[in-house]
């Protein structure tokens, strides 16, 4: 069954994607899994990418996440500007650069990360491998 | 997030954070870190040890502070996060080994 939530698509509205992540982790009993505090940032990363960029105009952020037994699958979606791949500058660790790091996280915690465009609309699918053995709470 | 700033006999600047260091907090950081750099504090100790979340743009305004205070002959230097939560985002960009990162702020300020 999908989990759905909408957020505000600001920066203070990001703060509820935590507590969504809970609720998710919860239904599936996912409660004391390692892996949540490294998918919120990626999520997080995606999300505060489309506030800073694409910038819906009716200000929401829509969030579906389902599961299968060691999985956790998320679609993000935004009515905001079509994300553009060339405006992204990889970081060189040379020379570190102050901004640009997001995707690169996302992409190290998501095992797989797709982005499409349909009918004006932004889609972010990203997939996660939770450690469900780090899970305390969970009952066989 | 919350603020403290101090200073030391060194003329190190320190500045304690606690909470969240994301987007939304990020800005009121660069203030600081630009402040203290206009008033010729260019040494800055930054303990996150009581910080529990950091993204990349609370990232980003640490290298920014960090970039600024090394071009005029200072630095930023990091007292750890305890959180695994917040240090993650330092481990997964590599900037933990760009940051001095240290788990004692008495570190930082006895080996200026």
């Amino acid at each position: 069954m999908p989990h759905d939530t909408i957020l505000e698509a600001s920066h203070l509205g990001l703060r509820d994607l935590g507590q969504w992540l809970d609720q998710v982790f919860e239904a599936v009993g996912w409660s004391s899994s390692a892996s949540r505090g490294a998918i919120e940032l990626a999520i997080h990363e995606v999300a505060a990418n489309v506030v800073d960029h694409a910038r819906p105009s009716d200000g929401r952020i829509m969030l579906s996440a389902t599961t299968d037994k060691t999985e956790l699958f998320v679609r993000l979606s935004d009515c905001g500007n079509e994300f553009e791949p060339s405006c992204v500058v990889p970081p060189d660790p040379e020379n570190p650069q102050v901004r640009g790091y997001g995707l690169m996280i996302v992409e190290q915690v998501a095992t797989s990360l797709d982005y499409q465009r349909i009918d004006a609309t932004n889609n972010w699918t990203m997939a996660f491998a939770v450690d469900v053995a780090s899970d305390t709470s969970s009952q066989d | 997030m919350d603020i403290l700033t101090g200073s030391h006999e060194q003329s190190v600047m320190t500045v304690t954070l606690s909470g969240r260091l994301d987007a939304l907090e990020a800005a009121a950081l660069r203030n600081v870190l630009d402040q203290a750099m206009s008033d010729g504090l260019v040494n800055l100790a930054i303990d996150l040890s009581d910080v529990d979340f950091v993204d990349s743009a609370g990232l980003a305004a640490l290298v920014k502070g960090m970039k600024d205070a090394r071009t005029v002959g200072g630095d930023v230097k990091l007292v750890s996060p305890e959180s695994a939560d917040a240090m993650r985002v330092f481990e997964l960009t590599k900037f933990d080994q760009v940051f001095t990162m240290v788990s004692d702020i008495e570190d930082i300020l006895r080996n200026w």
